[in-house]
């Protein structure tokens, strides 16, 4: 790919892109629009990126923090002022060539991503990661370095799989849930579960984030 | 109190028979239990407990099969019926097993037997979205425990909770003792607090001077009843140094229009918080394991949402691990306090400030000594 490319972000995804170019993408030129920090992104920054050619391709990096929804806001702005987001993939990791990537994905040093396996938009595969066979990663997600989802494995919207996480051949991640205690997952995880070593036992949320329970009683 | 209050199973066990098994302690949130077969499971007095929703009324029963003793509701939350899911005996809300399948192929139980069936059950008294319960057979009156302002206070307040909630327990190992103590202690936030609730919050620590007199006062015959009350109370305490301008604040029905840190203690066991204002609200409660044992459930919501904000789980969680940081630092100092304890260790001296905790620590010791008066 040549031509041009804005880089906008922060944190250590953003600063291990950049330190990384221009050996993912030699002929492209890289723009570098460093936010200060997550915060940042609650003034307009779009005009940063107002010198960019007419039809740049731009690809937003952040950490996984809040469940990636910082990530999330900057892709979803500048997605819906019309830029093009593209793919990133370090070029030792190793996509198979039937594997479904969508836009804003990165795919870190060293991993790899099995056949069949599909990855939405705006999710991140950190170094060495694993995705096996026909796993399915849905969007705005985050898989740490060195974590594995199995064979068939579904991750929902917004998770975060934490650094040396193993989650099992077909299970199933509920959307909005963070498994960051690392060890191995065999069972379920039902939606915005989290796990974490902060606390022993999981945080779960209940009721819905839509409308009000009834009250009964 | 003497060490033993904090250490010793003979008193655990006599302290969970004449004060636990007798008061209403809270439960959980009503807005868990909203539908038809809602139901979430609580461990109260080493009693497992389900309390379940059936079309729009709620009831508290033993959490046991009557066949052989499996739990019927195995999750912390949930959905289902009222059903066992060793043999399929399905309940109604009497608490009767209105279903047992094959029961005339196998089971054979007369007309007799079936009616003496029933599943052990519980007052239950639900106020604004709070849930109680009482374990014993004739409770006390709930009015009194909590006086009639203390109610509507938790009444109002509670009905402002969002019905989407984030909670989970961990484990301290420390009495539920010095949980109240610690908690009715205004004086500790600017020393274990420092760098972070103290920051943003004046705790106002004042001597209350009636309140000396009567926890140094001989009580009167009679008088422990009414002391019970006393223990409990709610509302603004503290102001705050500002509330910070996050987006989701703007998103939700603020209860009250302070800038101000609101708290309710409800004897014996449940604390209450809004840190912020009554943008949101936090539910601690201190669930006796043993002597040198407790679970710290936690529970967070903002109140009501004005409208739907996609990231509002990352709000709750993010209110969680603000409860782990502080909640952490009094976990912190508590197991200090209990490691260090010894049977032979002496007793604290509580000065004039602390009458709220010696007036509660007489009427403790009269109920586990002498049995005391409810």
């Amino acid at each position: 790919m040549s031509g041009e490319l804005w880089l906008i972000g922060c944190g250590d995804i953003f600063e291990t892109i950049a330190a990384a170019w221009p050996a993912i993408e030699p002929d492209t030129v890289l723009h570098v629009v460093r936010l200060e920090s997550p915060a940042a992104i609650a003034t307009p920054f779009e005009e940063r990126l107002a010198a960019a050619s007419p039809q740049p391709r731009v690809f937003a990096a952040l950490d996984q923090s809040a469940l990636n929804f910082a990530r999330f806001d900057v892709y979803a702005r500048l997605r819906l002022g019309g830029r093009r987001f593209c793919t990133l993939i370090h070029p030792s990791a190793i996509v198979d060539a039937t594997a479904k990537l969508g836009e804003n994905v990165w795919i870190g040093a060293g991993a790899v991503i099995e056949a069949r396996s599909s990855i939405g938009h705006n999710t991140f595969v950190g170094t060495r990661a694993l995705v096996l066979g026909a796993a399915e990663l849905a969007a705005h997600g985050w898989v740490g370095a060195a974590a594995s989802v199995g064979a068939r494995a579904k991750i929902g919207t917004h998770c975060v799989i934490g650094a040396d996480v193993r989650i099992g051949a077909g299970v199933e991640v509920g959307r909005f849930s963070s498994i960051e205690r690392p060890g191995h997952y065999a069972e379920p995880i039902a939606e915005r579960t989290y796990i974490d070593a902060l606390f022993e036992l999981p945080v779960r949320i209940y009721g819905s984030a839509r409308k009000q329970a009834g009250t009964a009683g | 109190m003497p060490p033993a209050a904090y250490r010793s199973q003979e008193w655990f066990a006599r302290e969970r028979g004449r004060l636990f098994r007798r008061v209403w302690q809270f439960a959980g949130l009503k807005t868990m239990l909203g539908e038809h077969n809602a139901f979430i499971t609580r461990e109260v007095c080493g009693v497992p407990v389900v309390i379940q929703n059936f079309d729009g009324e709620l009831r508290a029963f033993e959490n046991l099969c009557l066949h052989r003793g499996a739990k019927l509701q195995w999750e912390r939350a949930g959905r289902r019926p009222l059903l066992c899911r060793y043999h399929g005996w399905g309940y109604d809300k009497a608490g009767a097993p209105a279903n047992i399948p094959l029961h005339d192929e196998l089971y054979r139980f007369s007309t007799a037997e079936r009616a003496g069936m029933c599943l052990r059950s519980f007052a239950l008294r639900t106020v604004g979205n709070l849930v109680f319960i009482n374990m014993n057979a004739e409770p006390i009156p709930f009015e009194q425990q909590f006086d009639a302002g203390f109610i509507a206070s938790l009444e109002s307040s509670s009905n402002a909770y969002d019905g989407e909630v984030i909670t989970t327990t961990w484990t301290g190992r420390f009495n539920w003792k010095l949980a109240y103590e610690n908690l009715r202690d205004a004086n500790h936030p600017r020393f274990v607090h420092a760098q972070t609730l103290a920051r943003s919050v004046d705790f106002i620590c004042n001597v209350d001077e009636a309140l000396v007199i009567d926890a140094d006062a001989e009580p009167a015959p009679g008088a422990g009843r009414d002391l019970l009350r006393r223990f409990s109370w709610g509302g603004r305490d503290a102001p705050l140094r500002g509330v910070a301008p996050y987006a989701w604040r703007g998103m939700v029905e603020r209860w009250g229009s302070d800038d101000a840190y609101y708290n309710w203690l409800a004897f014996p066991n449940l604390h209450i918080a809004s840190g912020d204002g009554g943008h949101a609200f936090t539910i601690e409660h201190h669930v006796p394991l043993a002597p040198d044992r407790t679970a710290i459930e936690i529970y967070w919501m903002t109140a009501k949402k004005r409208r739907p904000y996609p990231y509002s789980s990352t709000v709750l969680l993010a209110l969680m691990h603000g409860s782990k940081l502080v909640v952490g630092e009094d976990v912190r100092v508590m197991e200090s306090v209990q490691a260090g304890l010894h049977d032979d260790a002496p007793q604290g001296n509580q000065g004039a400030f602390e009458a709220s905790n010696r007036l509660i620590e007489r009427w403790y010791m009269d109920l586990m000594e002498n049995g005391g008066e409810f």
